[in-house]
């Protein structure tokens, strides 16, 4: 798109582009290429900086990794299916579904847990004198 | 159409190739030069801003290979330098009373036989900073209408207009200068 000029301002558009401009200093091109030089080297170091950054969140990350991973293989008891029991466990299955022929496997398998965790439940220390008393008068 | 880069070069100043930026300066540098030089009036800040021009095209990095028109990046970069180069010297880019000793200084040293250099200056520089921005552009940088208006984010019609209009200020002011120096007499 160029825009249909008549003589006069066509002569005006020549005298600008004739006129003589100030050009760049010879100092100009080497001071503007030092400072491109300066900042492509400052970019290169920001690069390798973050670099190692990822380099060091990414190790970290695994550690943590693999420090949950151990710590949940050893923690955790998995139970799959009631087929995984020991015998123990299934005699005790069999006597509850003996006593009570309604229950499902279900509900046995809570039965169960809830008598074990009955028979592993820690005493408790000996209430100080008094106490029980006022408990009970409130 | 004056010297373009090819899209090797665009290339090699996306991978931050420094040699590429010397080629690019040779390239480009004078005419980027002239242009910040008609838009600020003096020549250390026309300096700072084709360093500001190249330093933002070291920074740009990778995106630059997505580059269409290197020429109108480059010029629409150079615009936003020159305002920030002006606005760090607290003055709108009209004429000021420093610009005018700019204008008048320049207009010494460049003066031609017939005398119409100090006064195409001074009625240039008269002109509101939208228009002298479009002629720089377009005389100085060789840019075509539709990459002016890319460059300064304005519609190819609207910057048309500008250059007409200060093409026309600028007759104008030249015609009735005489004038207006005889009523002074």
């Amino acid at each position: 798109m160029e825009t249909n000029l008549p003589p006069e301002l066509r002569e005006i558009e020549s005298a600008l582009a004739a006129q003589p401009l100030p050009e760049a200093g010879s100092a100009a091109r080497g001071k503007i290429l030092a400072a491109v030089g300066a900042e492509l080297a400052l970019k290169a170091r920001a690069r390798q900086q973050s670099w190692w950054r990822f380099a060091a969140a990414l190790a970290a990350l695994v550690l943590l990794w693999l420090n949950l991973s151990m710590s949940a293989v050893n923690c955790t008891e998995i139970r799959f299916s009631p087929e995984e029991k020991d015998g123990d466990e299934r005699a005790a299955l069999a006597q509850i579904q003996d006593l009570i022929p309604d229950c499902t496997v279900k509900e046995a398998q809570r039965q169960l847990l809830l008598l074990r965790a009955r028979t592993r439940l820690v005493s408790a220390p000996p209430l100080p004198h008094g106490r029980l008393e006022r408990a009970e008068e409130l | 159409m004056p010297d373009q880069p090819d899209q090797t070069l665009l290339q090699q100043l996306a991978a931050g190739n420094e040699e590429a930026f010397g080629k690019l300066y040779d390239l480009l540098g004078q005419r980027l030069f002239k242009a910040a030089y008609r838009i600020l009036g003096r020549q250390d800040e026309a300096e700072d801003a084709v360093q500001e021009v190249f330093l933002g095209l070291v920074r740009a990095g990778w995106v630059l290979a997505q580059v269409e028109n290197l020429n109108a990046y480059l010029f629409a970069s150079l615009h936003r330098a020159s305002l920030r180069l002006a606005a760090r010297r607290g003055v709108e880019l009209h004429l000021s009373a420093a610009q005018g000793e700019a204008v008048k200084e320049t207009g010494t040293r460049l003066e031609d036989e017939t005398g119409i250099g100090e006064r195409l200056d001074r009625a240039l520089h008269s002109l509101p900073h939208e228009q002298r921005e479009v002629l720089a552009l377009k005389i100085d940088g060789g840019l075509t209408f539709e990459e002016i208006a890319e460059a300064l984010h304005a519609p190819a019609n609207t910057v048309a207009s500008r250059y007409r209009y200060a093409l026309e200020k600028l007759r104008a002011a030249l015609s009735s200068e005489p004038r207006a120096q005889a009523s002074g007499e």
